[in-house]
């Protein structure tokens, strides 16, 4: 698709994602004409933190899932 | 501050450093982490400290536990906020980035990177202290810093820390 604006042409993706080409970057529109506007809004402004928190409520983390996903993380540092 | 600053005897109290593990569960969990970070988030005056080898651990975790798109989007946005340093690959990349960004405080959930035993080791080379999220958030006093840091009355908090 060919959405204009004040960058390079977007691209639609599978679920409704829009896709920036100058640096991939991807947003998470709405199905129908609301696409345009909120991809003009991200281009100028990154997420708030009331968004970030809001979008991330869905996955069920605990602080040790944090420490060990950590830990594996380190451990593959570590290896490499 | 540029990235390749000296260091200073003396840290500076308006700068704070999370660990990896503190910015992921701030995303990822709130709870303590989150009432750390919001201190930071709600005062224009402090300074949240970080490496890109910081970040990118903590953006790895949150890709691995959520998935790469709030990655992604947390990476857009902590890089508006952060203080960038540089340091070697190999260095502990919360400690590095408060020795090489001055940074006073440490938050971590790392019991032996808070230790009084990594503390007495670092305690010849850097003034900083390295506490878990919940007591940074139980001692932190804004008004105090205030008067340290800037000077005069705290007006109260100047930023909404979910903007």
């Amino acid at each position: 698709m060919g959405l204009k604006g004040q960058c390079a042409p977007v691209e639609r993706q599978a679920g409704g994602r829009l896709k920036h080409p100058s640096d991939g970057r991807t947003t998470l529109v709405g199905p129908s004409g609301s696409a345009p506007f909120l991809w003009r809004r991200r281009l100028d402004e990154t997420m708030t933190w009331a968004e970030l928190f809001d979008r991330a409520e869905r996955w069920d983390v605990d602080e040790e899932d944090v420490t060990d996903a950590l830990a594996r993380q380190r451990e593959a540092d570590a290896d490499e | 501050m540029s990235s390749d600053s000296e260091t200073s005897d003396a840290p500076d109290p308006s700068r704070i450093v999370a660990g990896a593990d503190v910015l992921a569960a701030d995303v990822l969990v709130g709870g303590p982490a989150r009432a750390a970070l919001d201190h930071v988030r709600s005062h224009s005056w402090l300074d949240l400290v970080a490496s890109d080898h910081l970040l990118d651990d903590a953006e790895a975790v949150i890709a691995e536990l959520a998935d790469d798109e709030l990655a992604d989007d947390w990476r857009d946005r902590i890089e508006r906020e952060r203080v960038s340093v540089e340091h070697p690959p190999g260095d502990q990349p919360a400690l590095a980035s408060a020795y090489r960004g001055d940074a006073a405080h440490v938050l971590s959930f790392d019991d032996e990177l808070g230790s009084v035993e990594t503390a007495a080791r670092l305690q010849g080379r850097i003034a900083m202290s390295v506490r878990h999220p919940k007591a940074f958030d139980a001692v932190f006093d804004a008004a105090s810093l205030y008067d340290a840091v800037v000077g005069g009355e705290y007006p109260g908090p100047d930023r909404d820390p979910r903007e």
